[in-house]
């Protein structure tokens, strides 16, 4: 347990729970053009799409509340026109920490039922402690399966897949520029986090990808809720590796085995040189490991 | 053939493409509060729902395009707050004319995938008996749904939901949870038999279960906002449930048995509705079941 407290505790370090005490002076914010009129911005937290045009502009996602000023310089930098629309993939913190800030400029959040629903109460889960966010900071319009905004030349759809990261994940994808956003149920090259006590599943995630591949070709720029900008290809090996993953641990809880034991059979060697750069793979076996065994917080 | 010419001039008036020539200089619109944030306004064309309150304000459907300055002057007797949103119930123009106007005043406009695809495109409307040519980009919806979206909007959760393929195959109910208010579009017109748009995809058979979808949130004191006609309320929207889905029935009853269109108005399906039903219209009873008949022609009923 003790093990299982440390991890705790480094992982809040990454998300919105402590975000206000967090410092992002050093923060830069990067702007990667990946279309014709869609950016992805990379700065602290989760990747946000930009889509720009005569419409005004699309923010997909918002990363911690004290970046907003640096990411609204940053989207000035690509276009004068004002930010209209801000789509959350799912709830957490580093993908809606703006929001408020956002929703004071009139910016119109939209995002799934139960992004709603979970921002409007405080959250608690494998990572710590969420506060709920002001009434302005919530989505003004959420939706239960789809929604497309068109805009800047683009039909660009917001669907809801069954639970995978979280239970409120969306997809979007820019049918004419060939771009989709993952939100967190993709994240390039690296352990993910999920949220498997709180509605995520670990096989929603290869259930959801399974879902996207075949809206991808050689072509797609892919935007990771996390990493670089991908394509198809990391996609798919990231599907892989999930996949792989979710039945070895899912075989040892069914064996009986404790979350402690799961860790010291290190099952997952031969991702971790390419996979746990970022997150080691003590840090991410829980994620999984309670995906399957019941979860009894302290 | 003379009694439907007659039918298609007067029907033509009520539409968008003749929306430019008509004279609304007469038309008044007419408030009528339903709670402290809910509004109905009654003009030329469908009826008009209004949300006010700290969050803005959020308008379903807006009449035809000459009424804008009138429907603007009366919601601004109501609340001088933002306008934020639209939502159109449907494709017809008599519910979106005012669309492009209302979105210079800085509104998103929302609406089905269907309402946007069929404003995009020539449409032929069977009721007038003419082309529609299709929306300028201005006047379109600019984020449509599939399914449901909720407006978490001046203190109320307001459902937008699609219904089966009824008055069109676009339709929406807006219903607002807090205020038991709920605002039906087309799928409901409270002294008459609705029209039933099927070369927009609507179909007689889809209206009972459509309004079933209303009558499961409702109760005895919410206010029914139809698209068409007075308000209303449950006991009047189950009446009109009860008497869709028995024309329906027979009518689907008649077609399986190998009528013809002719025996199908011979047989007279809504003959006991329709002092009732049958008002407020140009159609004769007749011309309603020969649209009927299309209606099941189109579905090809086996």
């Amino acid at each position: 347990m003790n093990k299982v407290f440390i991890f705790a505790a480094a992982c809040l370090m990454s998300l919105g729970a402590t975000a206000q005490q967090r410092n992002f002076d050093a923060v830069q914010i990067k702007v990667h053009q990946v279309a014709p009129n869609v950016y992805a911005l990379e700065g602290e937290g989760g990747n946000i799409g930009v889509s720009v045009g005569d419409d005004g502009v699309l923010l997909i996602d918002d990363q911690f509340a004290p970046l907003t000023p640096k990411i609204v310089d940053a989207v000035k930098t690509i276009t004068d026109k004002p930010i209209r629309f801000l789509l959350n993939t799912h709830w957490h913190g580093d993908h809606t920490g703006g929001n408020e800030n956002l929703g004071k400029m009139g910016v119109i959040i939209i995002a799934h039922d139960n992004v709603y629903k979970r921002l409007s109460v405080d959250q608690v889960n494998l990572l710590g402690k969420t506060a709920a966010l002001s009434k302005v900071g919530l989505p003004v319009v959420t939706f239960n399966d789809r929604v497309v905004y068109h805009i800047n030349g683009d039909e660009i759809t917001a669907y809801h897949v069954p639970p995978a990261h979280t239970d409120g994940d969306s997809f979007v994808r820019f049918r004419n520029a060939n771009v989709v956003h993952t939100g967190d149920v993709f994240a390039s090259g690296r352990y993910p986090f999920i949220d498997s006590t709180n509605g995520g599943s670990v096989k929603g995630i290869v259930a959801a990808i399974d879902k996207l591949l075949p809206e991808l070709d050689d072509f797609t720029k892919v935007i990771p809720g996390h990493g670089p900008v991908s394509t198809k290809r990391e996609v798919i090996a990231y599907r892989n590796m999930i996949s792989t993953v979710a039945s070895r641990v899912e075989e040892m809880v069914k064996q009986g085995k404790t979350l402690e034991q799961v860790i010291a059979a290190k099952p997952l060697k031969e991702f971790d040189a390419e996979w746990g750069k970022f997150r080691k793979t003590d840090d991410f076996i829980p994620f999984v490991y309670y995906g399957f065994a019941p979860y009894k917080p302290k | 053939m003379k009694r439907l010419a007659a039918l298609v001039v007067f029907a033509a008036l009520s539409f968008a493409a003749a929306a430019q020539q008509r004279n609304f200089d007469a038309t008044v619109i007419k408030t009528t509060k339903l709670t402290d944030s809910l509004y109905m306004l009654e003009g030329e064309g469908g009826n008009i729902g209004v949300s006010v309150g700290d969050d803005g304000i959020m308008v379903i459907d807006d009449q035809f395009a000459p009424l804008t300055p009138k429907i603007l002057a009366a919601i601004r007797a109501i609340s001088d707050k933002t306008l934020k949103f639209v939502l159109n119930t449907h494709l017809h123009g008599d519910h979106v004319g005012g669309n492009a106007n209302m979105a210079k005043e800085g509104v998103v406009i929302f609406a089905h995938d269907n309402v946007r695809k069929r404003m995009s495109t020539l449409q032929f409307n069977e009721y007038i008996k003419r082309n529609v040519p299709p929306y300028p980009k201005a006047a379109l919806p600019v984020i449509t749904f599939a399914d449901t979206v909720t407006f978490h909007f001046n203190g109320d959760d307001i459902t937008v939901f699609h219904t089966p393929p009824s008055h069109t195959d676009g339709d929406s109910i807006v219903y607002f949870a807090k205020g038991n208010v709920i605002h039906m579009g087309d799928v409901y017109a409270s002294t008459r038999y609705p029209n039933i748009d099927t070369e927009s995809g609507g179909s007689l058979m889809g209206f009972a279960p459509a309004v079933d979808l209303a009558l499961k949130r409702i109760d005895d004191t919410t206010k029914v906002i139809p698209g068409h006609g007075p308000l209303s309320n449950k006991k009047e929207l189950t009446e009109f449930r009860n008497v869709m889905n028995t024309v329906a029935q027979r009518g689907e009853k008649l077609f399986k048995a190998g009528k013809t269109m002719q025996e199908m108005v011979d047989a007279k399906p809504t003959r006991d509705f329709d002092a009732q039903w049958n008002r407020n219209t140009p159609r004769t009873p007749d011309q309603y079941v020969e649209t009927m008949y299309y209606d099941f022609a189109r579905h090809n009923l086996k």
